[in-house]
């Protein structure tokens, strides 16, 4: 007889595993052969339609069957795990509070990704808004930025066909608004009526379409509303802006969602806006403004940008080079100067992202540790599964099934503990995310996958090892290889401890960093110097009254306006000066200052004098410049030439002095070439150095004085040492969260070392009390039992501290002057470390060591 | 007392008449031919299994062969008792018939 025809190999496969087991093989066998009876007389196709037809038929018993075992077995599972719970409190408590504080850290983490990437989605017609930003090779080295000229705009719509419309936004804050009753300083928009047509922008009252039209219209929000008009409609009210201009309400619009780059409650219209500015709008080199352009559908953004360099070329600046940015993009990926808003950096959301999963893990390992050292607790229940009949994946299903149930719970208790978590991350990443019912839902998918995930992840190990074990040994009650195979264990703990000191090392960087910022020698006082606004156009005209009157106090030390505060010289131009040579470009950053200024910051003159009143002639045009201005400037400098700005040769003044280099940029920037022109009477701040002492009165002096020469603005003050801080702002924000996670990794891996070693010393009892018969002291036994654990802490160490400087050195060199990362951080960790886990051992070792031999040795 | 019922009957039968070749597949032909009607495996097994549990038929694993895929057969073999009940519906058949000689569907 041939060899016989045989089914498919897949559909046999299939019909094997839902036929019983008792059943299995001999049938098997029987279909093969009718098999091949069919296939022989009718052929392959009615041999392969009749056998699965067979397998058709199996179907039904096979699923009823299923069920009602796997209810049966499901409730005997659950039954067992809830007993292990109640059995083991301790461990159970450290299982599930541990995942539930990582899965509490991941799930804050996913609402605040979520909401972070959430970003301008609200607009309609976000996929075809562009903002148009430039790189700028006018003067080297490029620099990009997201404001562009006033006159780009027009340009734009006329220049390309693919441009559907285009809007110019100005954001101004710190302006009077103010309406019969009520005034207040406030932020707002001047924006093209396109605005509306480009950006979606919900309207509560007035029309989208035409609200800005009129020069002198207004568009406020429900809260400018509320704020101004309590419950009238405020349709057709009027509005002053700036105590000059009215302007009427044509628009009321719903507050705008914080999830957009672009947040204002008070629009109006650009043109009156340039016009009552004094805003030269034909000028293509004032890059004060953003640009949005809508493109039509179809519009590829590659192409457009091509024509950008013809166009450029076309408007007469050549130099720049302009380019688009997909507006949902804005908010994660685009980091250029000048951004309109605060945006959030991509490697940011990496980041805790990914210590919130490390967290996690260190919580899954736990579990694996805990699970698996006390194997042999469950070896009895193995076994007997095992000899009345249970197949390998059946024991290591339960195991998975028992930590998926553990992961529930912990599910159950981490909501409750991001809940009361959610308002101090908030408060660190200034966010509102809140945990409603909506939010779950959005994040659903990825919270069913999270529960699962960590489930299956804790119960792989255990559930691989548990169900390996031969019913022999496992019945035997020989203390099965899960105790004593500790190799991967040990592993997992180094992890765990690695993780941690990474997390505390790169907490110390961040620390180190700041202090080293607030101890640096900055060229300038940060002390007892308060700072208040300017507002009001006559005495920001004239400042010299207002300066008479604070210099009365005697209190008050010294009082100067300018521009710009020391630690934050922003603008910048080109020094010129008489007979330059062409080929010389100094890039120089540039302020106005009034007398007084570099004695009431403390700055040092190294050479000439600062500006002074005995010398009539500053007035009629004086220079300070800073020694890296003057090392740039080289041979050329001489103490009283003729100095310039905007590259002219044309003096505008002289140079009276020459400053000590102070930090005018943060220190994430070197130190640039800078010059002060004296402005004695002009600034958009006053500067006062106060002495110490009662300082509330002063500031009321002060506060007296500023109301008296602008009464209608509220007064405000700050001190110059919290406005120098402002500005490292993330770097404390980072320190702060970066501590938090350190703080849980250490707090949950040495939650799982306490159970580990209160199992392990529980094994051990009866060596320790031989030993100790024996004559071995306390410590001694304390040592055998801590040992390993140093061990494992010290090969943590050896793997944490060389990833760990790798990723402070990366993040400091954000920082062109930075700390040095000293041995002493790595030490400082490192005992900190070794501290708490020892802490943690020693608690049980030190109790076994000192329990009566006789209790453990007394049933032998 | 219970009689068998006409499968069990049909296939014990079978069983008996086959010898030591009783095995599913060849009683599911032999079954098939008597009756005239094609028998499914599942009619086959249940009632075999069901006379199993009676103590009528009793089986065994022959050793594997190569045809089947190396699987082997389970063998089964009528037991005394199973040939009593053979045997009792036997003469309950020819009793109730004895009474009327004469039936024919015509």
């Amino acid at each position: 007889m041939t060899k016989g025809k045989k089914p498919p190999h897949l559909l046999e496969r299939l019909l094997r595993s839902i036929l019983p087991r008792y059943l299995g093989d001999t049938v098997l066998g029987d279909f093969e052969e009718e098999y091949d009876l069919i296939a022989n007389s009718k052929g392959h196709r009615h041999a392969n339609l009749w056998y699965f037809t067979q397998i058709l038929k199996s179907l039904p018993p096979f699923v009823c069957d299923a069920i009602k075992w796997g209810v049966v077995m499901f409730r005997n599972y659950m039954k067992v795990t809830l007993r292990t719970i109640g059995r083991h409190k301790v461990f159970a408590f450290i299982n599930i509070f541990g995942l539930a504080v990582g899965m509490a850290c991941v799930i804050i983490i996913m609402l605040w990704v979520r909401y972070e990437n959430s970003f301008d989605r609200h607009h309609e017609k976000a996929n075809r808004i562009f903002r148009i930003a430039k790189e700028s090779h006018a003067y080297p080295p490029p620099r990009k930025s997201a404001m562009t000229p006033p006159p780009l705009s027009p340009a734009l719509l006329q220049e390309f066909p693919e441009v559907e419309a285009s809007v110019r936004v100005c954001g101004r804050s710190g302006t009077l608004f103010s309406n019969d009753e009520k005034h207040f300083l406030e932020s707002y928009y001047a924006v093209d009526p396109s605005f509306f047509k480009i950006f979606t922008v919900s309207f509560v009252k007035g029309d989208a379409g035409t609200a800005l039209n009129d020069p002198y219209s207004i568009v406020i929000s429900e809260k400018i509303a509320k704020k101004y008009f309590s419950n009238r409609d405020p349709l057709g009210e009027v509005m002053q802006y700036d105590q000059k201009t009215d302007f009427k309400i044509t628009g009321v619009i719903k507050n705008m969602p914080s999830n957009s780059h672009l947040m204002t409650d008070i629009f109006m219209p650009y043109e009156t806006w340039a016009k009552l500015s004094n805003t030269n709008m034909e000028n293509w080199w004032w890059n004060g403004f953003y640009t949005y352009v809508l493109l039509r559908h179809g519009t590829d953004p590659p192409n457009i940008e091509a024509k950008f360099d013809a166009f450029a070329k076309k408007y007469g600046i050549p130099t720049e080079k302009l380019f688009l940015q997909p507006l949902q993009s804005i908010h994660l990926h685009s980091h250029l100067s000048a951004e309109i808003s605060r945006n959030t950096h991509i490697s940011t959301l990496i980041l805790f992202g990914s210590i919130a999963v490390l967290i996690l893990i260190i919580a899954c390992i736990n579990y694996m540790n805990l699970t698996t050292a006390r194997s042999s607790v469950r070896l009895k229940e193995v076994g007997t599964r095992k000899v009345v009949g249970a197949h390998r994946s059946q024991i290591a299903r339960q195991f998975l099934g028992e930590s998926t149930m553990m992961s529930l719970f912990s599910f159950a208790l981490s909501l409750f503990l991001a809940f009361i978590f959610l308002p101090f991350f908030n408060s660190l990443a200034e966010r509102q995310l809140s945990l409603s019912w909506e939010s779950l839902t959005q994040i659903l998918p990825s919270i069913v996958f999270l529960v699962l995930s960590v489930g299956l992840f804790a119960g792989s190990y255990p559930a691989f090892l548990l169900s390996s074990f031969k019913p022999i040994t496992a019945l035997r009650g020989i203390k099965g290889r899960g105790t004593h195979k500790t190799g991967l264990r040990n592993v997992l703990v180094v992890v765990q401890f690695s993780v941690s000191i990474i997390l505390i090392i790169a907490t110390l960087v961040v620390r180190n960093q700041l202090d080293y910022i607030k101890d640096k020698e900055m060229g300038f006082e940060k002390d007892q110097i308060v700072v208040v606004t300017v507002h009001g156009d006559e005495i920001y005209e004239n400042v010299g009254p207002v300066l008479e009157q604070l210099k009365m106090n005697s209190r008050i030390l010294y009082a100067a306006p300018s521009q710009f505060l020391p630690n934050d010289v922003k603008s910048s131009t080109f020094a010129g000066w008489p007979g330059m040579p062409k080929e010389i470009d100094i890039r120089i950053n540039a302020g106005e200052i009034g007398y007084n200024y570099t004695d009431l910051y403390g700055i040092e003159i190294v050479k000439g004098r600062s500006f002074s009143r005995e010398f009539p002639s500053d007035e009629s045009g004086a220079f300070l410049i800073n020694e890296t201005a003057m090392k740039a400037m080289g041979e050329h400098f001489q103490l009283g030439m003729g100095f310039s700005h905007w590259g002219s040769p044309d003096p505008k003044g002289k140079i009276v002095g020459v400053m000590k280099d102070f930090h005018l940029l943060s220190l994430h920037e070197e130190i640039k070439p800078v010059y002060f022109y004296l402005n004695p009477n002009q600034g958009v701040r006053i500067s006062m150095k106060i002495q110490g002492g009662n300082i509330p009165e002063t500031i009321e002096y002060i506060r007296e004085t500023m109301k008296k020469f602008s009464p209608n603005y509220p007064f405000e003050y700050r001190f110059f040492d919290d406005i120098f801080n402002m500005a490292y702002m993330d770097e404390q924000k980072m320190e702060k969260i970066l501590a938090l996670f350190g703080l849980i990794a250490i707090f949950i891996a040495c939650m799982g070392v306490f159970g580990l070693s209160a199992f392990l010393v529980d094994q051990k009892r009866k060596e320790i009390g031989i030993r100790k018969v024996l004559g071995a002291d306390v410590p001694k036994i304390v040592y055998l039992l801590s040992k390993d654990l140093v061990r494992l802490v010290l090969l943590a160490n050896v793997i944490g501290w060389p990833l760990a400087f790798y990723a402070a050195t990366r993040w400091l060199q954000n920082f062109t002057y930075r700390t040095k990362i000293g041995l002493g951080i790595f030490l400082l960790s490192a005992i900190l470390i070794l501290f708490v886990s020892m802490g943690t051992v020693s608690y049980h070792a030190i109790k076994a060591a000192l329990a009566n031999p006789v209790e453990a040795l007394r049933y032998e | 007392m219970k009689f068998l019922s006409r499968p069990e009957e049909i296939i014990l039968f079978a069983v008996m008449n086959l010898k030591e070749k009783a095995y599913s597949v060849p009683i599911k032909k032999k079954v098939s031919e008597i009756s005239g009607k094609k028998w499914s495996f599942g009619a086959v097994y249940v009632p075999l299994h069901r006379l199993e549990k009676k103590g009528l038929v009793r089986s065994h694993l022959s050793t594997p062969t190569q045809k089947r895929g190396g699987r082997s057969k389970r063998i089964y073999e009528i037991t005394p008792a199973g040939l009593k009940s053979l045997a009792e519906v036997r003469e309950l058949q020819k009793n109730m018939w004895a009474e009327e000689p004469e039936f024919s569907l015509e």
